[in-house]
């Protein structure tokens, strides 16, 4: 299970993302997206991810050309977490939840026992099943945020792409729901590929880096040898500092 | 859903109930009191009496037509409403109904008979529908907001036509005229063809019913969940706007049925579209044999317009649930 970039070209109205970019994303891997606001980090997950066209060159999901893959194969083998998530009309969390697993259901079935009970564990993962059979208008930014991961969760892909995962989570939930789930994925195998605004957070999740300094610059390669005050200073055009301690090096903007 | 799933059936049941309900109501209602035992004599074919005529005649092909115009125009707001991401939109909305209403106006102006008159009507509701799509497809892009605007004004422009077929038309179309506009029902069977349509798109939504629920979540959403969002959506499209046509040359311009059956049965029942598809065919059906009946007997012998009872209990019940729509739904 890889997703190969070949000579990709990303651009959004005149921003330039990436320009012949070549790399691969391979399984047991933890990727994160770093760069400033703006970059495109967002565009360049939903072009990995097969839902927008690149400008140029080509996204490959196991050699095969990812636009290309029939979509419902496609959903078995790669999932993405969006930012945001809206609900248009009343749902409940539970409902929320099962929606993971639509490609693995047969069109003319509904969910079985064995999809519900995935739900569910899911749900009791991430601290949710409590509140099941709540609506998810009734819930705060930070719970939508949790049932949104169990869906992803759910959804079983090898690869998963999540875009600002920790927003809206309390830290110990980022570490302990998020952390888990990461360290769940990479250890069956699968590639994660996350976008992250806390550089710490980054370097604890992630053993590779990609960064996208925002004029189709960009650098990738392990986190430790990527990750220096040189390179965060460049990528956020503001002096960082790094703080050594017990735990690891952590980054501080001066 | 556990919990959800197995409640399904019951409230369909519930539903099936009401139904049944509101065509017994239907039937006894009116200004002729009717005797059953004369009525079931004529069944048998025993003696034909005026009770039998009554029922069988008059309020029974009345009630199965109102039954399936409101199967028909729940059904199609149903699906507008997942089609625009938007729980207020429905076929009417869009210039659906104004577009039908001037293409049969103008069919009626020019002196055609009834059945070219519905033709008329159907060719007008499809291709507005079409209209709205091609001017709101940007740069091959959908934008609700853009379609719902386009809708709306097209809708102004059609209420604008439909003023100027009236002022220009001879006195003596303009009786009929307004009738049609305010929508009723007929004294004929609804026969095969929009029962047919009814139930075969009852059944074709109801395969794509969990795609409905992921396309609910956003666009993104489905196609990362694997929906083909482009082909659902040109289903949507199609399907609403037969149901749409179909209920319109049956009846005229019914509102509110599209608009206020969907947002009750998702308040009673949640939003899965395996439960929502059949119960607002029912809901819409029932609300319509009851509105038909009413019709016939608020004000009798005056026979008012189906049109004008369900916009009398449509339009109030529809600002109710708007301002009730912003606190959040516990169920």
């Amino acid at each position: 299970m890889s997703i190969a970039l070949q000579n990709l070209s990303i651009e959004i109205s005149g921003t330039r993302i990436c320009q012949g970019l070549d790399l691969e994303f391979s399984t047991g891997q933890v990727w994160c997206v770093l760069g400033c606001n703006g970059v495109g980090k967002t565009t360049l997950l939903k072009t990995l991810a097969g839902l927008r066209p690149p400008n140029s060159g080509n996204v490959r999901l196991n050699g095969r050309p990812v636009q290309r893959v029939a979509r419902r194969q496609r959903a078995q083998q790669l999932s993405i977490l969006f930012q945001d998530s809206d609900t248009l009309f009343p749902t409940t969390v539970l409902e929320t939840v099962l929606t993971g697993r639509h490609p693995w259901i047969s069109p003319l079935r509904g969910e079985g026992a064995h999809d519900r009970d995935k739900a569910m564990a899911a749900l009791e993962r991430v601290g949710m099943a409590h509140l099941a059979e709540r609506s998810m208008s009734s819930l705060s930014g930070g719970e939508r945020r949790r049932v949104d991961l169990a869906a992803v969760f759910v959804q079983e892909s090898e690869c998963v792409l999540l875009d600002e995962p920790g927003n809206h989570l309390d830290m110990h939930h980022q570490v302990a729901v998020l952390g888990g789930m990461v360290q769940q994925w990479k250890s069956q195998g699968g590639l994660v590929i996350l976008v992250m605004h806390d550089v710490n957070l980054a370097l604890r999740f992630s053993d590779h880096l990609l960064l996208l300094f925002g004029d189709g610059e960009v650098e990738h390669g392990p986190a430790q040898a990527i990750a220096t005050e040189t390179t965060l200073t460049r990528l956020y055009r503001h002096r960082m500092m790094s703080l050594d301690s017990p735990q690891g090096r952590w980054y501080l903007p001066a | 859903m556990s919990k959800t799933a197995t409640i399904f059936p019951l409230k369909i049941s519930i539903l099936g109930f009401i139904t049944l309900a509101a065509f017994v109501l239907a039937l006894t209602m009116g200004s002729v009191s009717i005797e059953w035992a004369q009525v079931l004599a004529g069944v048998r074919g025993e003696h034909l009496s005026v009770d039998y005529a009554v029922v069988v005649q008059l309020r029974l092909p009345r009630a199965l037509n109102a039954f399936v115009v409101g199967g028909l125009l729940g059904l199609a707001g149903t699906l507008m409403q997942v089609l625009l991401r938007n729980p207020l939109a429905d076929p009417y909305v869009l210039g659906v109904s104004g577009g039908a209403a001037v293409a049969a106006l103008l069919a009626m102006m020019l002196g055609w008979h009834q059945g070219w008159v519905s033709l008329a009507a159907a060719g007008g509701a499809l291709g507005s529908m079409a209209l709205v799509f091609m001017l709101s497809r940007g740069q091959g892009d959908w934008s609700t907001t853009r379609l719902l605007l386009t809708g709306v004004v097209l809708a102004a422009g059609w209420g604008a036509a439909v003023s100027f077929i009236l002022v220009v038309s001879p006195d003596t179309h303009l009786r009929g005229m307004l009738f049609w506009l305010m929508g009723d029902v007929h004294e004929s069977y609804p026969g095969g063809l929009r029962s047919g349509i009814l139930a075969g798109a009852l059944i074709v939504a109801l395969i794509f019913a969990r795609s409905l629920n992921v396309l609910t979540l956003g666009e993104l959403r489905a196609q990362s969940l694997g929906v083909d969002t482009g082909l659902v959506r040109l289903g949507l499209f199609l399907v609403a706007g037969i149901l749409t046509a179909s209920a319109v040359t049956l009846a005229g311009a019914i509102g509110f049925v599209g608009l206020v059956v969907p947002h009750l049965v998702r308040i009673w029942g949640g939003s899965d579209h395996r439960f929502v598809i059949p119960a607002s065919v029912l809901g819409g059906g029932s609300l319509l044999v009851l509105a038909e009946m009413f019709s016939r007997t608020l004000l009798a012998p005056i026979q008012l317009p189906v049109g004008v009872i369900t916009a009398f209990v449509g339009v109030p019940l529809f600002l109710l649930l708007l301002r009730r729509s912003t606190a959040p739904v516990v169920r």
